[in-house]
């Protein structure tokens, strides 16, 4: 271990992280994220299911924050997913019975979200991936979600080389979910520790690099943090 | 708040939230396990108390709601980690094997037979072991797996009280308890949500004593509970998040208590949580008023519950092809990447371009494999490959689109199996195939065959005005001819390959010599008629040459009376790879020059510095040898006097049309008198060629990138 600690001292950091020290950079951060945020669900760590020919990596997984919820307002409430629907199949009034106690509801429309940070081996980084769904499961397209999107995210992706959102198929679940692509992660990642080679000591950058990380991640996805959090980076 | 004495009890009704995991493995299981077998599936449907003010919380389904393929089909697995966000209810699926089927399901017998389940479990006293079973429920279904596309329609069975339960009043849980009481409760309520053992039991009991503790028990408890409580709650786990309405589990919570307990009055507790802990504020607290008579518990009540669709009684349906057809996937992928390449690489990389360019391969051997390949790789979709050939048993190792499947039976048409070959691969390619002989000078036809000529020379000549691009890719040079003059008349972009033993030409054609592709004008009759040879193109500027602007003899028949080995595909396996992938790079670099098939050539230098175009330099011809593993680059103007594109063979052809095209084929010196080539051929005393066609020797000294 020690020797490890010494060589990352002399060599240059290139912005990338091992599998374990993500694993050690992920409980750091979701524990920071439960102390500075009290009104959003937690990041939980999701165990892989992934199966190695050795016995299995107890680290091996990834962060996961679903539910987050975007209500739309009725102006945006488009049927855009009408369904011309035949009453082929529906029941008419004197089958059932008639019920005056269910409650007659308009709910309204609701984006939800799932977000997870998941480490790519090949990049050595992590990845931000996520999805979005209306309320009864049905996924919503990419021309959705961008509607759902802060305005500056629009303006970050295109001025930045590095940020763009492709759709690939998640590592552990095997469906589409959308990502910011990684290519340009260890680049600006060098930058933000810029020239501080002595944070290399101690397990420093491992136990900052997902809060550095998210700090610009997070606002391509409108996804806040805290101040608090931030803080702790200049100590 | 608290609602008016006597008013009816109105409940939330229960929402669904099917993910899309859920699909994928019930997708799975139906393909891979269930077959046409539709007897109904037992699966576990996932809920948890309200957690967010404005947002109610479904009853969800999930991939692990189903049993697992290699598993016995009739468990169904343990719900994974974080049961307390996924209380597990039993349901039932009944999925149809088609959509009639699907609206045939007579609903009500279904909505009874679930309902009836719970009766008989709330009368026996099952449901007091195991509360879950109160919120059973019922799921029809049509999974359309061609479409992707799946119809399904819920169903909460709520066992009705007769008359309907009445609302003496209903408000925040905060208002109706002390604060020592609210905060006792608060701490019970967390406890038993962080605890395994009872954090997904969704119906419980809430006693508060005299000194203001809360405890919180299991329904099975009832009796113990009478003695020391001062308050009891019936608590249950509400995922409606509405202020003045309860949501659905206590319907049929409301059934066993007065079926089983037989109370009047009934102070209920909607749970409710906020981010994860208990709140007093968003849960409520509640009396109902059951009149129902002495006899309702003697016979199962009504029932109600299916799933409205935005107000309507019918099925809902969901689509899922955009995530789950892989000739979908295949092709975002396929732009994903190409994508990923303009963004990081070369952001003038013009993708529409390639992906509408029309390409035409003649030739569906060595090259034209490679070639069609090669283009599907940068985007190209549209391929059109013609070959009069079929497979033979020696092909598959050299031509990498088939196998030894195609080579059976005789052998596939190689220009069917190409593109049966490319579809296997890339599902959205629109590729077409053509067996066709091209018609080559030198090679006389017969007056019976002349029609059938006729119509190929016809159908070529289409094939080429209907595509942008054409790739000469043939194993002779004469077949080039026809192609080649076709191509220079309409100024298509043309590109060559030609393999030697171990040497490669990939060139592409210039542009012909007249500015429009069709159409006659009185300018250049005048001016061929004046015997002006016109080397200019149409932009003025110097033609560069075709594959046959280097000849001086014309294209003849070279197959005929040579030795085996110069007859057959003899050449080393790593070329037709090299110079294929050169040639779609070729066209690749033309697309994207402004000046397209008008570009000059280039020639490469070993001179550091930035090319004009973000691609690089845009060749006129590559020559290369893999015995000296090198490669050059060349230009070469056109001749006046080629067989294949100067205008006097154009102009004639112009003029006569399908005439001049059999007089080429039958008379093979047609051309040179044509062209003034035979003037050439005898004023040229220093030229020693050889025309006499019986001779076998290395034809025509150092023509060494001619044949194949």
């Amino acid at each position: 271990m020690d020797q490890k600690e010494s060589v990352r001292d002399i060599t240059p950091w290139d912005g990338t992280l091992s599998s374990s020290d993500f694993f050690s950079a992920a409980c750091a951060f979701s524990e920071k994220w439960k102390r500075f945020n009290a009104f959003v669900p937690p990041w939980l760590w999701v165990p892989s299911r992934k199966h190695h020919l050795l016995s299995s990596h107890k680290e091996e997984g990834y962060l996961s924050l679903e539910g987050m919820c975007l209500i739309k307002s009725s102006e945006e409430q488009e049927s855009c997913r009408s369904q011309t629907w035949k009453e082929e199949s529906s029941i008419s009034q004197e089958e059932e019975a008639v019920d005056n106690a269910t409650l007659v509801c308009i709910c309204d429309e609701v984006n939800h979200y799932d977000f997870h940070i998941v480490y790519s081996p090949s990049y050595r980084v992590p990845v931000l991936y996520f999805r979005s769904y209306h309320s009864d499961g049905q996924p919503l397209p990419f021309g959705e979600i961008e509607k759902d999107l802060p305005d500056h995210s629009a303006k970050i992706r295109s001025e930045s080389k590095w940020t763009f959102i492709t759709q690939e198929e998640h590592p552990y679940l095997n469906r589409p979910w959308y990502k910011l692509h990684p290519c340009g992660t260890s680049e600006w990642m060098k930058l933000l520790f810029h020239g501080d080679t002595a944070l290399n000591k101690n397990g420093f950058v491992i136990e900052h690099y997902l809060v550095s990380w998210f700090s610009v991640i997070g606002q391509v996805v409108g996804l806040k943090i805290p101040l608090g959090m931030l803080e702790t980076l200049s100590c | 708040m608290s609602r008016k004495e006597g008013a009816l009890l109105q409940f939330a009704p229960m929402q669904s939230s099917v993910d899309e995991g859920f699909w994928h493995r019930f997708s799975s299981l139906k393909l891979n396990k269930l077959g046409i077998d539709d007897s109904p599936l037992p699966i576990i449907g996932f809920y948890a108390p309200c957690s967010h003010s404005q947002v109610s919380n479904h009853l969800t389904l999930l991939a692990e709601s189903l049993p697992s393929e290699s598993s016995d089909s009739s468990l169904v697995p343990e719900p994974s980690s974080g049961n307390r966000n996924k209380c597990s209810v039993p349901g039932i699926l009944y999925n149809t094997n088609t959509v009639e089927g699907f609206h045939a399901l007579d609903k009500m017998k279904l909505l009874k037979e679930e309902a009836a389940k719970i009766w008989n479990d709330i009368v026996t006293g099952k449901a007091v072991e195991d509360c879950s079973m109160l919120s059973r429920f019922l799921l029809i279904s049509f999974a359309d797996l061609k479409k992707w596309s799946f119809h399904y329609w819920f169903a909460f069975p709520a066992l009705m009280l007769d008359p309907p339960a009445a609302l003496v009043n209903l408000r925040p849980a905060s208002q109706w308890l002390s604060a020592a009481e609210a905060e006792s409760l608060s701490t019970a309520c967390n406890e038993w949500r962080n605890s395994k053992s009872t954090a997904d039991v969704p119906f419980f009991l809430v006693t508060i004593d005299p000194q203001s503790r809360a405890t919180v028990r299991l329904l099975k408890d009832w009796d113990a509970c009478q003695s020391d409580a001062h308050k009891i709650l019936f608590g249950f786990y509400d995922p409606c998040h509405l202020p003045n309405n309860p949501g659905w589990p206590l319907r049929n919570f409301l059934a066993l208590i007065s079926a089983k307990w037989n109370l009047k009055s009934v102070q209920f507790l909607c749970y409710r949580e906020n981010r994860g802990f208990a709140d007093m504020g968003l849960s409520l607290v509640g009396e109902a008023l059951i009149t129902v008579s002495e006899g309702w518990k003697n016979t199962m009540p009504n029932a109600v519950g299916w799933e409205l669709n935005k107000g309507r009684k019918v099925p809902r349906c969901i689509s899922l092809a955009q995530s789950m057809d892989p000739t979908r996937l295949a092709v975002s992928a396929a732009d994903l990447n190409l994508k990923l390449m303009r963004w990081r690489a070369l952001p003038s990389l013009n993708l529409s371009a390639l992906s509408s360019v029309k390409c035409l391969l003649l030739g569906a051997g060595t090259l034209g494999c490679q070639v069609a390949r090669m283009l599907m790789a940068w985007g190209v979709r549209k391929i059109t490959l013609v070959d009069n050939g079929k497979v033979a048993m020696s092909n598959p190792l050299r031509q990498s689109l088939y196998t030894l499947d195609d080579c059976l039976n005789g052998g596939s048409f190689k220009a069917t199996a190409a593109v049966e070959s490319l579809k296997r691969i890339f599902p959205a390619v629109e590729a077409e195939g053509v067996v066709m002989a091209i018609p080559m000078p030198g090679h006389p036809v017969n007056s019976q065959e002349q029609e059938s000529v006729l119509d190929d020379c016809r159908r070529l000549s289409d094939l080429i005005d209907a595509h942008d691009s054409v790739f000469l890719l043939t194993d002779t040079r004469e077949s080039r001819w026809l192609p080649t003059l076709l191509c220079a008349n309409t100024n298509k972009i043309t590109i060559t390959a030609a393999l030697g033993f171990d040497s490669f030409l990939v060139m592409r054609h210039g542009a012909g010599p007249f500015s429009h592709a069709h159409g006659f004008n009185a300018e250049t009759a005048i001016s061929s008629s004046a015997d002006v040879h016109k080397i200019k193109d149409a932009k003025g500027k110097h033609r560069l040459g075709c594959y046959f602007c280097n000849d001086v003899v014309a294209p003849t028949d070279s197959t005929s009376n040579r030795t085996l080995d110069q007859q057959c595909t003899v050449t080393r396996p790593g070329l037709a790879p090299i110079a294929s992938a050169l040639a779609v790079e070729l066209l690749v670099s033309i697309l994207h020059h402004p000046e397209g098939i008008f570009a000059e050539g280039d020639i490469s230098n070993n001179v550091i510095g930035t090319s004009e175009q973000p691609l690089g330099i845009l060749p006129h011809q590559i020559r290369g040898s893999l015995a000296q593993f090198s490669q050059m680059t060349l230009v070469g103007y056109s001749s006046p006097s080629c067989t294949a594109c100067c205008d006097t063979v154009l102009s004639e052809y112009r003029n006569k049309g399908m005439e001049f095209i059999l007089q080429a084929i039958n008379h093979p010196t047609y051309l040179e008198d044509l062209t003034g080539l035979t003037e050439l051929m005898k004023s040229a005393s220093a030229f020693s060629l050889d025309w006499d066609k019986d001779d076998d020797g290395g034809g025509g000294g150092d023509e060494d990138c001619v044949e194949i």
